[in-house]
């Protein structure tokens, strides 16, 4: 296949979107298969007993025959199943495309499927993956050990989520999260600390939101914010903190400081809000936390001590066996008081499909599109505007990749953080306290107008003055992002989309690593 | 109403919304819920007149139905309730359905003549019931006359085909007398006269030009002679079915009784081919014994079973009395007992069709009712238990059709078709094993849930949380949300929470449709979006009032009209102050603009009261548009004056200018402030 922009090894910034393939797959060019293999095709409902604790596996993150997005359609008959903690309704139909994830069978179940359209082997394993979650009954063995702690404290539980790539981080988190809800009204606090994963946001950001209602099981983004109006389902209000690259080790030390700005504020929350408190945390992070475990060791004492994690829990990429063997060699154990700080570890979440980066960049632009045009059950309208150069001040941090960051020597933050426990989240960083590398990667430089630095860029409106002092900016709150499709530099004018019709805000802007062709 | 008495009245007024057909089981819930709160009867009362009267008239029925039975199950104070409107509620209703409901309604009031099994006296007070018969007399007088002139005009060729229809009718009755070895009977010999007379009658009016009036005569009294002949088929079958019944086996009971209905709906057939081929669907069906005031009587049941027969082929009638033994005997018990069948109602409705001016026929119910005792003395009668799968499908089967098939197989088939699923079963048991065990399991006396590494991963705890607490998080709750799946439990709050829930399903799903909006023309905006997500996008709020921010505010489904109460305005003014930060010289937007419950709104003004007289141009007050609105119009209620939604670039919002909120409704401000001041 080829998609303009998205050759494979492709692995610039840009994030381009073809527009047949992504916007309307169903109405693209028809393409015929002449290939002698069964197809399944929109005229052919096809049945599928699951039984119970069954999982079936869908890997709609990749095309089919002949490049076209895989939009599959479920029906849940009769039983009952739920995609990552969700119970899907009986009789209704649920749409599914572009992203992987599985079904599971809580009960002995009935299931009604169909493909639009699409060219796809009968035989093929992604409709055919059906597996026994043998794990699940050890994430409900947790769930209600959580739940246990729950009833029993006004401080509710604070989980933290570390490990490998592809354990099934995520899954975990958002499973947690989704039984949190049914027994009791609670409201637990759920923070994303890896900005290459969108969640509830554009990609680049971390993100913290109660979980107070059902998570959209049809998204891979859990839910829409309030910043795409009326939703099908009850859409979040997050707390969205921009940090803007794509990786960590892009500006390591602008990445610690944004996630100690959002545990600030999130602490604040808990503090004013008695529901959520109770309800506790459950925090996902990005894999490197755990894996490159001494250059994140300063970050995890940050977040364990201002959070006051009480519950981490490990996903091993071992299997099962060795597990209780290995929970003390653990190296977490150095750092973590055992009184206060439960650790368990858990064998990797069955059936997880293991990401790679073509697929993450695939989420990430559905993000883009998500947060300006709405997902597949809601169409929303950006809004087209237009300013002239001179009224755009955008500024950027620098990439200050530091060598010595991830292999292990690097002291992070320390100088910072330390003195702003003390403060109870006041922002007193002074320059004086940062190592001249650190005062560098949090410094925002001028980005000049013009296409090729600008072209197809998302950039960061703060609620902040467009004159705000540079060191301020970083500090205010994220108002929302634009995207810039068009630099015309002989007319001296950018054409923008915003989510909120208006004339762009002149508040202060900031350039993202992040491109979208629409 | 406090707030418990509050969240019953809303159950008891959503399971009523529901009742758009003939439910038994709802409208058990509804006479357990008017018989377990007795406390709000009066606001059950209320709502239920509410809906008889408001109502399509095609449901009007079964309102009065879940009032019969809360009345004559409930008895008072919900009787005394009721009779202050019934006459008005009843004559209304009884003037705008069709013939088809009169007839039902007709019986229904009859049966609020008999006394009750608990008082011994009628259900309502003797004055109110007075007034509606008078009122049933007049109307069943002024159908006759109708009927006279429906009839269509006598000619000749007409009256022959009826002395044709007369002749094979009684040809049959004949042979039926012959087959029993009759042929010497009363019966016998008169029938042979009426051969005769009918002969001669042909003869007169083939010979003799006679006046329209005297054909008229002769018309009537053929239809009362056929009335007679049909009459006599009905008993025939009622015979029959009496007899069966003292055959039935108890474990044969369900079929025995589809037979019989087959039976009896095949015999009807045959006698309408012979009697009624050429009226062509307009077959008349005489209910009752032709004695002394039949005439008129015959007319009136003619009348109100013309259309009831024409429109459906499938039905069939009998006598009052068989057709309560043509049914179960567990509908049988129910019928006598309440004199109302709710369970099967194209089987019964035709059946119970009478005539209130029968009532002194209360013998015949007499007999019946003795009959039944004595059956059910000699333990010929099966009455299922409470738990009994035949009750079970008698709930589940509430609505079924009955055709003209004469084939028993067919007839059982068709039963077994209609018996819940599998799936349907399976989830009442499970549903049911699930809520014992939750009721009996506490997460606080679980040692194994201590969180431990070794718990976690012990297959105990496994089996422990499979077994039991994993209820907690499914079929615990058995009450799923059909459009999301979210689960709902059994206790009175939780329904409540969910018929909010589905209300806002409902809401937000007619709004997310799109509906086409026009802005307003001096409005500087031309952003008019159809079939899109129209209402207002949101940037992110700063991060100050997200510490500050409530998730109820978003997840909160309840739609409250109650704008006065004090925690409301606490709130209000709470995230008024929130609402304030500027950024850019420009009025920021709030939180709560995004949010679901109409009264909280932007803007300059917030309600009429507090701000009203500080503004000097009325014309800058505005409401943004609610959330929850499912139209962006609305009219003011002083001009009649369809206001709709502009637009409003500086503050990013659907807007309603020149517009304020009083009480939950909205009104321009012009027209409120003149109004006010007068
Ligand atoms: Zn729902
Ligand atoms: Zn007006």
């Amino acid at each position: 296949m080829s998609l303009p922009g998205l050759e494979p090894g492709h692995t610039g910034n840009t994030l381009s979107l073809d527009s047949d393939s992504i916007n309307d797959p169903i109405n693209g060019p028809i393409n015929i298969y002449n290939g002698d293999v069964k197809l399944a095709n929109k005229d052919e409902p096809q049945y599928l007993t699951l039984s119970i604790g069954m999982q079936w596996s869908l890997e709609l993150g990749k095309q089919d025959l002949v490049g076209q997005h895989v939009k599959i359609y479920i029906t849940v008959l009769s039983g009952i199943c739920e995609v990552l903690g969700t119970e899907l309704a009986n009789d209704v139909e649920y749409c599914f495309q572009d992203w992987n994830f599985s079904v599971l069978a809580i009960e002995d179940s009935r299931i009604k499927w169909r493909l639009v359209n699409l060219m796809i082997p009968l035989d093929d394993p992604f409709i055919n993956n059906v597996t026994p979650n043998d794990n699940a009954k050890y994430v409900y063995n947790l769930h209600f050990a959580i739940e246990k702690l729950r009833c029993s404290s006004f401080t509710g539980p604070k989980v933290l989520i570390l490990g490998n790539k592809n354990t099934g981080k995520t899954s975990l988190s958002r499973i947690l999260s989704s039984y949190s809800i049914k027994n009791k009204a609670y409201q637990p606090m759920f923070i994303n600390l890896d900005p290459e994963q969108p969640i509830v946001s554009p990609p680049g950001c971390i993100m913290a939101t109660p979980i107070s209602d059902l998570i959209d099981l049809q998204s891979p983004f859990w839910n829409e914010s309030l910043t795409s109006g009326a939703t099908k389902l009850h859409s979040r209000q997050p707390l969205i903190k921009n940090f803007g690259f794509e990786k960590i080790e892009d500006n390591f030390d602008w990445y610690v400081d944004t996630v100690r700005q959002m545990l600030d504020t999130v602490d604040r929350r808990l503090y004013n809000d008695p529901l959520v408190q109770r309800s506790g945390c459950i925090i996902d992070t990005p894999s490197c936390f755990y894996e490159s475990y001494e250059s994140f060791e300063s970050v995890l004492n940050m977040i364990i001590s201002k959070m006051k994690i009480d519950i981490i829990v490990i996903l091993s990429a071992n299997t099962n066996n060795d597990i209780s063997t290995t929970i003390n060699a653990e190296p977490i154990n150095k750092i973590i008081d055992k009184n206060k700080c439960s650790v368990i570890k858990l064998p990797k979440l069955t059936g997880v499909i293991p990401n790679d980066d073509a697929y993450k960049r695939l989420l990430q632009r559905l993000a883009i599109r998500d947060y300006f045009y709405g997902d597949l059950n809601t169409v929303i309208t950006p809004y087209v505007t237009s300013c002239d150069f001179t009224d755009l001040i955008i500024w950027e941090l620098p990439v200050n990749n530091r060598s010595d960051t991830f292999n292990g020597s690097a002291n992070v933050g320390d100088a910072s953080i330390p003195s702003n426990n003390q403060n109870n989240g006041n922002n007193n960083n002074t320059e004086n306290d940062m190592s001249a590398d650190t005062v560098k990667s949090l410094t925002l430089q001028p980005v000049e107008v013009n296409q090729p630095n600008l072209q197809h860029a998302i950039i960061t409106i703060y609620h902040c003055p467009k004159r705000t002092e540079p060191k301020q900016i970083l500090q205010s709150s994220v108002m929302g992002f634009a995207l810039i499709t068009e630099v015309n530099e002989k007319r001296q004018r950018c054409k923008l989309l915003l989510p909120v019709p208006g004339s762009l805000p002149k508040n202060a802007l900031v350039l993202t690593s992040y491109r979208y062709l629409e | 109403m406090d707030g418990e008495t509050e969240a019953v009245v809303k159950q008891f007024d959503f399971v009523l919304k529901e009742l758009t057909f003939n439910s038994r089981p709802i409208i058990t819930t509804l006479t357990k819920m008017a018989e377990e709160n007795i406390s709000c009867a009066k606001y059950f009362v209320e709502i239920l007149e509410n809906r008889i009267d408001k109502c399509v008239p095609s449901q009007k029925l079964f309102a009065f139905y879940a009032l019969d039975s809360i009345c004559k199950n409930a008895g008072s104070p919900y009787t005394i309730f009721f009779s202050k409107n019934l006459f008005k509620l009843y004559k209304k209703t009884y003037l705008i359905v069709n013939n088809q409901v009169r007839t039902k309604l007709i019986s229904l009031f009859k049966s609020w003549l008999q006394p009750t099994k608990a008082t011994g006296e009628p259900v309502f007070d003797k004055t109110t019931l007075n007034v509606i018969e008078n009122f049933l007399v007049k109307a069943s007088a002024l159908h006759q006359k109708n009927l006279e002139s429906m009839l269509p005009t006598p000619t000749i060729p007409l009256l022959f085909k009826e002395i044709d229809k007369l002749t094979a009718l009684s040809n049959e009755r004949i042979k039926d007398l012959k087959d029993n070895n009759n042929v010497n009977s009363e019966d016998y010999n008169k029938l042979l006269a009426k051969l005769e007379v009918l002969k001669q009658l042909r003869l007169v009016l083939a010979k003799e030009k006679l006046s329209g009036n005297a054909l008229k005569q002769v018309q009537l009294q053929l239809k009362q002679v056929f009335a007679q002949d049909q009459q006599y088929l009905q008993e025939k079958h009622r015979i029959q079915q009496q007899q069966q019944l003292h055959q039935q086996q108890q474990g044969a009971e369900r079929e025995q009784s589809q037979s019989f209905i087959s039976n009896e709906n095949y015999s009807f057939n045959t006698t309408s081919n012979i009697a009624g081929a050429s009226h062509s669907g307009t077959s008349i069906i005489p209910l009752f014994n032709n004695n002394k005031n039949s005439d008129r009587i015959s007319n009136l049941n003619k009348d109100l079973n013309l259309q009831n027969s024409s429109e459906s082929s499938t039905t069939f009638s009998t006598l009052f009395g068989p057709n309560s033994l043509s049914t179960t005997a567990s509908s049988l018990n129910y019928g006598i007992s309440s004199g109302l069948n709710f369970t099967q109602p194209n089987s019964n409705n035709t059946n119970n069709v009478t005539d209130f001016l029968e009532l002194g026929k209360q013998s015949k119910l007499n007999k019946l009712q003795n009959l039944y005792d004595s059956l059910s003395k000699e333990n010929l009668l099966y009455i299922p238990s409470k738990n009994s799968i035949v009750t079970l499908f008698d709930k589940l089967n509430s609505i079924r059709n009955v055709d003209g098939s004469d084939s028993i197989n067919s007839d059982i088939e068709k039963l077994s078709q209609k018996l819940p699923s599998i799936s349907t079963l399976l989830n009442i048991l499970n549903d049911f094993h699930a809520l014992m065990i939750v009721n009996n399991i506490n997460l606080d006396n679980a040692p194994k849930l201590q969180l431990t590494q070794e718990n976690i991963l012990s297959n105990e705890t496994s089996k422990i949380v499979m077994d039991n607490f994993i209820h907690l998080i499914y079929r615990g709750k058995p009450n799923k949300c059909s459009t999301c799946g979210k689960r709902y439990g059994n206790t009175p709050h939780e329904k409540m929470l969910q018929c909010y829930h589905l209300d806002w399903h409902f809401r937000i799903n007619r709004r997310l449709k799109g509906t086409s909006y026009n802005a307003d023309d001096n409005n500087s905006t031309t952003f008019v979006a159809t079939q899109r997500n129209i209402q207002s996008r949101n940037w992110y709020i700063p991060d100050l009032q997200w510490v500050g921010f409530k998730d109820d505010e978003i997840v909160s489904t309840r739609f409250n009209n109650d704008s006065k109460s004090t925690t409301d305005i606490g709130e209000e003014n709470r995230k008024r102050n929130f609402g304030e930060d500027t950024v850019g010289g420009k009025r920021k937007k709030r939180s709560e603009e995004n949010m679901s419950s109409p009264q909280k709104i932007g803007g300059n003004i917030n309600s009429a009261e507090d701000t009203m007289d500080l503004s000097a141009d009325l014309h800058e007050h505005y409401v943004i548009v609610p959330e929850t609105m499912v139209d962006n119009s609305y009219k003011c209620s002083i001009c009649q004056e369809k206001v709709t939604s502009i637009y409003d670039d500086d503050i990013g919002e659907w807007i309603w200018k020149n517009t304020i909120q009083v009480d939950g409704k909205y009104y321009h401000a012009t027209c409120y402030k003149e109004t006010k001041n007068i």
